[in-house]
């Protein structure tokens, strides 16, 4: 057991991974706190399993928020915080934009169904996000969706999600 | 039958024209199933057994567990060039196989990966051959009681001996157990932490919640630092450094051939076990592989011993999983679970009647899993060159592409829409679990276990009631699980009460 392994992440990363981890594990403890309250209502044979995890979970919890909280400066960590909410942390901004992107691609595959949606995903994030030329987007999302609809449709015989939109116009009801 | 009728029989029929076509038509679906992320070693099962109604039982038997064996192989193989778990059981050579591909050992790391697994199964296989009538006795000393502590001894091994920190890791752990209670209870029938969504009822799919938390959160992270998945640091290797660095790692497995037996004999134990399965094999192999070295602190920054212990064990789970499917009919795993119902499909009766009359079809399973592991090994060492020279590729071809084949792998696996959301908030999770040194091992393998920890509980409490933990076996497990976290807790506070006058 080395003492890096037991360096919050603000020895470790600075004042951003601390207000990062914070965030974390604030957000855990919270959706475990609501848990367990939930789980109080449950009958005691369902209920004995998970308030048996919880109880040290939470205590766990606890003690890495203090320990983590303890470790920064206050100042220095609503400082950084309020970096992150004004849109000035760059890493923070890509991966919100990210998270983003992939809750397109799940909108995309729900309305346009699988081949469709991933089709479009992979086309804009090459060419508009990537700035991959119109040739090499064009190529690899034709062959991409070609490989992946070959494989699942006619080798494992596996009939991927047709979208809202196919089901529309098959007359199926919504 | 007699035993020695039985092997030649059973050779001779898995080397027959009849057969071996099945066997390696088997293998090669299985290594590629296997390096899809997503579909795993029950799907390759799965898809198989559609077949098995026209085929006779060697050849049935050889194509399904041809497909089977090869699939850790071929999962191999995409966790140490896409940091991404192709099936559930890779997910531990996740920890030193992407930080020798990022060293530029990539291809060493597979040549010693498959390798590894080759002669893992081999030891699986013999000693189910070798063992077959005293299993029967050992395992009847593991019910309920003792497979509820040996769950949490294989958590806290991997809490403790995990990369990351130990309160992070048990954070992770008890999380993953919590996520495994989501959905119905399967004693009182009640809806559990499912916020009335239908998709819920059932829990939360292991295959989603692995794709999100490797595959999605290596995407991420890839996304968000740029570059390639290999780093900039190292040069693309030719394919003839590919092909050396291949029969180096091969030569690698076979100079650590008292580590592979080690961890072998843990996966075939662990497999024994029904229940366990070949995720948690991995992970304590891989926590045994680190106790033991010379070079421990090189572990998880790409340590070959790492790559050859978890491999080794993830294969030889098959062995012993096979045992207790044979001779009691109690399926070790999922996968196993379909191979007893493709053998009655096929006609074949598993317990006594097996072991003592068709000791044949038993041979023909064990050399099925021998040559279709080497099958799998030769043409997995083909497969490393073209996948070495992807991992190059640019982050921004790479992530749109992998990450909707990455989506696709997700809905396959349960047909759902909603298994895609599933991975994405996994991967959000994996990402930050990641840049904050949570242990993602330990989430996953809480997870794993969840399931199987509860279930024993209630068996254990309704067996043997409150004092179980008293009874010889888990007495026995508990006080090494207490010894083993008590050892580490106190280094850990020794550790730094020797930093702090430093610090100061």
């Amino acid at each position: 057991m080395t003492d890096e392994k037991q360096k919050t992440g603000a020895e470790r990363g600075g004042p951003r991974k601390a207000a990062l981890e914070l965030c974390f594990v604030s957000f855990i403890g919270i959706v475990v706190s609501a848990g367990f309250v939930v789980a109080l209502n449950y009958d005691i044979v369902s209920a004995r399993a998970p308030l048996f995890i919880m109880v040290p979970l939470l205590f766990l919890i606890a003690a890495q928020l203090l320990q983590t909280r303890a470790a920064t400066e206050q100042d220095v960590l609503l400082a950084e915080l309020s970096r992150a909410v004004r849109g000035q942390n760059r890493k923070v901004n890509v991966a919100i934009g990210f998270i983003a992107w992939m809750a397109l691609l799940l909108a995309l595959i729900f309305v346009m169904g699988h081949y469709a949606g991933m089709a479009a995903f992979m086309f804009v994030l090459l060419r508009l996000v990537s700035k991959e030329s119109t040739r090499l987007s064009v190529c690899v999302t034709v062959g991409v969706t070609i490989v992946v609809y070959l494989l699942f449709e006619h080798v494992f015989n596996i009939e991927l999600y047709r979208g809202l939109l196919f089901r529309l116009f098959a007359g199926f009801d919504f | 039958m007699g035993i020695v009728d039985g092997l030649l029989s059973g050779f001779l029929q898995s080397i027959s024209i009849e057969v071996f076509p099945y066997l390696l038509a088997g293998s090669l679906l299985g290594l590629m199933i296997g390096v899809i992320p997503g579909l795993g070693g029950h799907f390759a099962m799965a898809m198989v057994i559609p077949f098995l109604y026209s085929l006779d039982p060697a050849p049935g038997i050889a194509f399904l567990l041809g497909a089977h064996a090869t699939v850790a192989q071929g999962g191999g193989l995409t966790a140490i060039f896409f940091s991404t778990p192709g099936t559930g059981q890779n997910a531990a050579t996740l920890l030193d196989g992407p930080p020798m591909r990022n060293k530029g050992l990539g291809a060493m790391a597979a040549g010693a990966a498959l390798t590894a697994c080759f002669l893992g199964a081999t030891f699986g296989a013999f000693t189910l051959a070798l063992l077959l009538p005293v299993l029967q006795q050992i395992v009847l000393f593991f019910g309920p009681p003792e497979i509820f502590v040996l769950a949490f001894l294989a958590l806290t091994f991997v809490a403790v001996l995990g990369k990351e920190d130990l309160s992070r890791s048990l954070i992770a752990a008890l999380a993953g157990l919590l996520l495994a209670m989501i959905g119905l209870d399967n004693v009182t029938n009640q809806e559990r932490f499912t916020f009335g969504l239908l998709e819920l009822r059932d829990g939360l799919e292991l295959v989603p919640v692995i794709l999100g938390l490797f595959a999605v959160a290596e995407m991420f992270e890839l996304w968000v630092g740029g570059g390639t998945l290999t780093g900039e640091g190292h040069r693309r290797l030719s394919a003839r450094e590919t092909q050396k660095q291949i029969f180096q790692g091969v030569i690698s497995a076979f100079k650590h051939w008292w580590l592979v037996l080690r961890c072998s004999a843990i996966g075939v134990t662990m497999g024994l076990i029904p229940g366990l399965g070949s995720a948690a094999a991995a992970f304590i192999a891989y926590g045994h592989a680190k106790q033991s070295s010379k070079t421990k602190d090189t572990f998880g920054k790409g340590n070959i011993e790492g790559v050859i212990g978890s491999e080794a064990a993830n294969d030889a789970v098959e062995g012993g999983a096979l045992a207790s499917t044979i001779a009691f009919g109690v399926p070790g795993s999922s996968s196993m679970a379909i191979l007893l119902s493709a053998l009655f499909v096929l006609g074949q009766e598993t317990g006594l009647n097996m072991v003592t009359t068709r000791v044949d079809v038993v041979f023909i399973m064990i050399f099925t899993i021998i040559i279709g592991n080497f099958i799998g090994m030769v043409g997995g060492m083909f497969l490393v060159n073209p996948l070495s020279r992807v991992t190059g590729l640019r982050g921004g071809i790479m992530v749109p592409v992998l990450i909707a084949i990455v989506f696709t792998g997700a809905f396959a696996v349960g047909r759902s829409w909603f298994d895609i959301g599933v991975a994405l908030v996994f991967g959000v999770i994996g990402y930050l679990m990641k840049e904050l040194d949570y242990s993602r091992a330990a989430l996953l393998i809480g997870f794993v276990l969840g399931f199987p920890v509860e279930r024993n509980l209630y068996l254990a409490l309704q067996l043997s009631g409150p004092y179980f933990i008293f009874d010889p076996i888990p007495l026995t497990l508990t006080l090494i699980m207490i010894l083993f976290l008590g050892y580490n807790v106190w280094t850990i506070l020794r550790d730094r009460r020797r930093a702090e006058p430093l610090t100061r």
